[in-house]
């Protein structure tokens, strides 16, 4: 970690991406740490000194990198920076990818209660499954989300690069701990803008 | 008392408006602010205390009242320079900057942020000039005040101007007939006159930025214990479903916002009491 | 200090305010700018204080061109028509203001000005209010601390803006006696302006009778009133009554007036006179005004009496017939409005068609 490389990530007490930019950096540290958890808050620790800008929200820090210049690096989801070089053309900008990251999953599912009450529960299924069949998947792949169908992925691997992925359960024990240890009032990353 | 005559009024209907005015000031503010109160009893005292008192949120405050204050100043300055100008001279396009004045209140913050944040970026029109000498506007506490100013523009300008509107020249002549130069004549007959005015378009600007979230927070850089406002702090405390937290900072500035805001009347209304038709 | 004013013109846009007026105002006068609302007597006063810039012309006090000279080195007191107290200001403060504001060089000391103020007060007879502000004083008050505080500064000209135009009658009268010995015991030369001829003839030793942005006649009241030099001077200066020829085609142009003190009402035919009949009699206090209506023409016109002549002639009541005799008229040109003679008698009774203004 160069002290002198600016990064730009949103704030983890607003911003759900920006929670996963977090834990993402929270497991590479460990992985390269042996799972030492205080060399892992002092990679983080150090990573958040260098934040300029602390943004409410992930396209917020999006746009501060890319429009006002602001930053070396931008930790961002790996669909947004394809985006982003779309967006800007390849020469802007470089992507690096980690040699591991966190498997950030957008969580889909029906709320059966409110779709009871709307009584929408058949399209929703059928959104849902939609979502999992070739064609969805491919949708998927194309706006630079990893597919999860062995077929799409298959088809699409050139697009994304090789990375070892850890899941938020695996490391953190999941979402529930990961939120209390490290993003309540008086969590691990408050410590880390403690004066 | 045995005198005590009932007072007739050429418009009736006494009752019936202050019934409307007490149901809707209750609807609109009075049980909102109480339910604000009532969510932030439900934490102990000391937590209570630790909440507001954190170093962080100290922080905070510190940094929203200072900005908001010198937003609200310069505003004061500038907004009062402004109502002068439209109000004493003619000028092709003055409808126009009348207008414009009002912008302000117009716009949803948000775009008045990223268009600040925009203009004022390091790399933006006019950030670009002041990095080159070595100052940050955008993400930093001066960029907030850019911000504020812009939201608080409108209320100097607008209470001001009918004040000066009604300002009889004669005044200014008759200082003049006395000797006075124009420098006097501002310090001593017109500022005097204007001041109660100039002082409400600064509490409604400074209440109002003390408030304001939309447009600061694309400016402000969120830097904790450095550009990190109240109203940050709220949301991100409600953002971890902190309900009772979010609405004990909350209480601490509405408390505060409220006192400033009756010291600042109160002080008005000695001002111009003494003076006024008795 | 005298005034001369020369060939000053000022239009406001298209409106020509002061046309061409000259004026001689000697040292220690007392003169009155008369005439009706738009005639350019409160803009002559602007710009003599300079609160105006004049168009072309030049306006010197003695010897000393003040033509382009700021308000502050013209040295004049001003009045204001609303006085403009300065309302955040005590009345001590008002007519303190003139004097702190000086530089310093020629700034009195504190224990000068106080001194200074209260003597104004003094003369002005309301040195207990020194402590009030504007809004607890009378408008008489109020008009008496304006004058203290012009008085201050210590002008070399007067000038009052329609300086009773805002008080009520009784307070009116009184003002007008009062600035009148103010004015006999300072000698300032002083200006006012008013719209009420009445107010004008009692205080002035000038009158300047104005009208469209010229002057119509300059001269003591006496002169104004009884010898007016155009139509619109008789009219404006006085009740009046106005005649329109129109039996006789040679004489269309002319137009004669008659005051109604001048009309001798009897109730028996003597010499010539107009027969009338009474439609209204006003009495009021010690003069009586009674309006009738000619039997020839069928127009009314007024004429005026005291209490006692009235009560001499006898009962007289609605419908009575009178004989009137119109004992002083003057014929002016209608297109000049020049005047063309004083006739002595009225000879007039079949060829006038009257009016009553």
């Amino acid at each position: 970690m160069k002290s002198d490389v600016s990064v730009i990530t949103p704030n983890p007490k607003t911003s759900g991406g920006a929670r996963w930019n977090y834990l993402a950096a929270w497991g590479y540290a460990l992985e390269q740490n042996n799972g030492d958890e205080a060399k892992a808050k002092e990679f983080v620790t150090k990573l958040f000194k260098n934040v300029p800008v602390l943004d409410s929200g992930a396209r917020g820090s999006t746009t501060t990198f890319v429009e006002r210049g602001i930053g070396d690096v931008l930790i961002a989801w790996e669909n947004e920076a394809f985006l982003a070089l779309n967006e800007l053309g390849k020469d802007e900008f470089e992507i690096v990818v980690p040699s591991i990251s966190i498997l950030a999953e957008p969580p889909v599912t029906v709320v059966d209660e409110n779709a009871k009450k709307h009584e929408t529960e058949e399209v929703a299924k059928a959104y849902l499954d939609y979502l999992y069949t070739d064609e969805g998947q491919e949708i998927a792949a194309k706006n630079y989300y990893r597919p999860r169908s062995e077929e799409a992925a298959k088809k699409y691997a050139k697009q994304f690069p090789e990375i070892r992925l850890f899941t938020i359960d695996e490391v953190f024990d999941g979402w529930k701990n990961a939120q209390k240890t490290h993003f309540d009032d008086g969590g691990v990353f408050d410590e880390i803008y403690k004066p | 008392m045995a005198d005590k005559r009932k007072r007739h009024r050429v418009l009736p209907g006494f009752g019936l408006s202050m019934g409307y005015t007490l149901i809707y000031l209750s609807l609109i503010i009075l049980i909102p602010i109480a339910v604000l109160f009532l969510k932030a009893s439900t934490i102990s005292l000391a937590e209570f205390w630790d909440t507001v008192t954190e170093a962080r949120v100290v922080a905070s405050y510190k940094l929203t009242i200072y900005t908001s204050f010198i937003a609200a100043f310069v505003n004061a300055i500038f907004g009062t320079l402004i109502a002068w100008v439209l109000v004493r001279y003619d000028f092709y396009g003055k409808r126009i900057i009348d207008a414009l004045v009002d912008l302000p209140f117009a716009l949803p913050t948000a775009v008045a942020g990223i268009a600040l944040t925009t203009i004022y970026a390091p790399n933006g029109w006019i950030g670009q000039y002041f990095e080159s000498i070595g100052i940050k506007v955008a993400y930093t506490p001066l960029g907030i005040m850019i911000a504020l100013t812009f939201i608080g523009l409108p209320f100097v300008v607008r209470s001001v101007q009918p004040v000066l509107q009604d300002l009889d020249q004669q005044y200014e002549e008759a200082a003049a007939t006395l000797g006075a130069n124009p420098l006097q004549i501002f310090a001593k007959i017109i500022f005097p006159a204007i001041f109660p005015a100039t002082l409400t378009g600064f509490a409604l600007a400074f209440a109002r930025a003390l408030g304001e979230y939309g447009s600061v927070v694309f400016i402000s850089g969120n830097m904790p214990m450095k550009t990190e406002i109240v109203p940050l702090l709220i949301i991100t405390k409600l953002e971890q479903f902190n309900y009772a937290g979010a609405a004990a900072i909350a209480v601490v500035m509405l408390v505060f916002s409220f006192v400033l805001l009756f010291l600042i009347n109160f002080w008005q209304w000695k001002t111009t009491k003494k003076y006024q038709v008795s | 200090m005298g005034i001369t004013i020369k060939d000053v013109s000022k239009a406001f846009g298209t409106f020509q305010a002061v046309k061409n007026v000259s004026l001689e105002i000697p040292t220690g006068d007392f003169v009155a700018l008369l005439g009706p609302s738009g005639s350019g007597k409160t803009t002559l006063l602007r710009l003599i204080a300079g609160l105006e810039g004049l168009d072309s012309g030049g306006i010197y006090f003695d010897d000393i061109d003040n033509t382009y000279k700021s308000i502050k080195e013209r040295n004049v007191g001003f009045v204001f028509q609303n006085y403009a107290l300065f309302k955040h200001m005590t009345i001590f403060e008002n007519i303190a203001f003139g004097l702190k504001v000086r530089p310093r060089k020629t700034r009195p000391s504190k224990n000068e000005i106080t001194e200074k103020v209260n003597e104004l007060l003094k003369l002005v007879q309301l040195d207990h209010l020194a402590k009030r502000y504007p809004s607890q004083l009378s408008g008489g008050q109020r008009q008496r601390i304006a004058l203290a505080r012009a008085l201050a500064v210590e002008p070399e000209v007067l000038l009052l803006d329609e300086p009773f135009g805002a008080l009520d009658a009784k307070v009116r009268q009184e003002l007008r006696h009062w600035l009148r010995e103010i004015h006999q015991k300072l000698n300032i030369t002083t200006v006012f302006v008013t719209h009420d001829q009445e107010e004008a003839l009692e205080m002035a030793d000038t009158v300047v009778v104005m009208n469209f942005g010229e002057i119509e006649q300059i001269g003591s009241p006496e002169e104004v009133y009884q010898k007016p030099e155009s139509a619109f001077v008789y009219s404006f200066l006085g009740r009046v009554n106005e005649f329109r020829d129109s039996e006789v085609a040679s004489e269309s142009d002319k137009i004669s007036y008659i005051r109604p003190h001048e009309i001798v009402l009897r109730k028996i035919l003597q010499g010539d006179s107009i027969v009338s009949e009474v439609s209204h009699i006003h009495v009021i206090g010690s003069t009586v005004r009674i309006e009738l209506r000619r039997y020839d023409t069928n127009d009314l016109f007024e004429a005026e009496m005291s209490i006692d002549q009235y009560q001499k002639m006898g009962q007289v009541k609605k419908g009575d017939i009178l004989y009137a005799e119109f004992k002083n008229i003057v014929v002016f040109d209608k297109n000049s409005e020049n005047k063309l003679n004083h006739s002595g008698k009225s000879g007039i009774r079949n060829s006038l068609k009257s009016k009553l203004i």
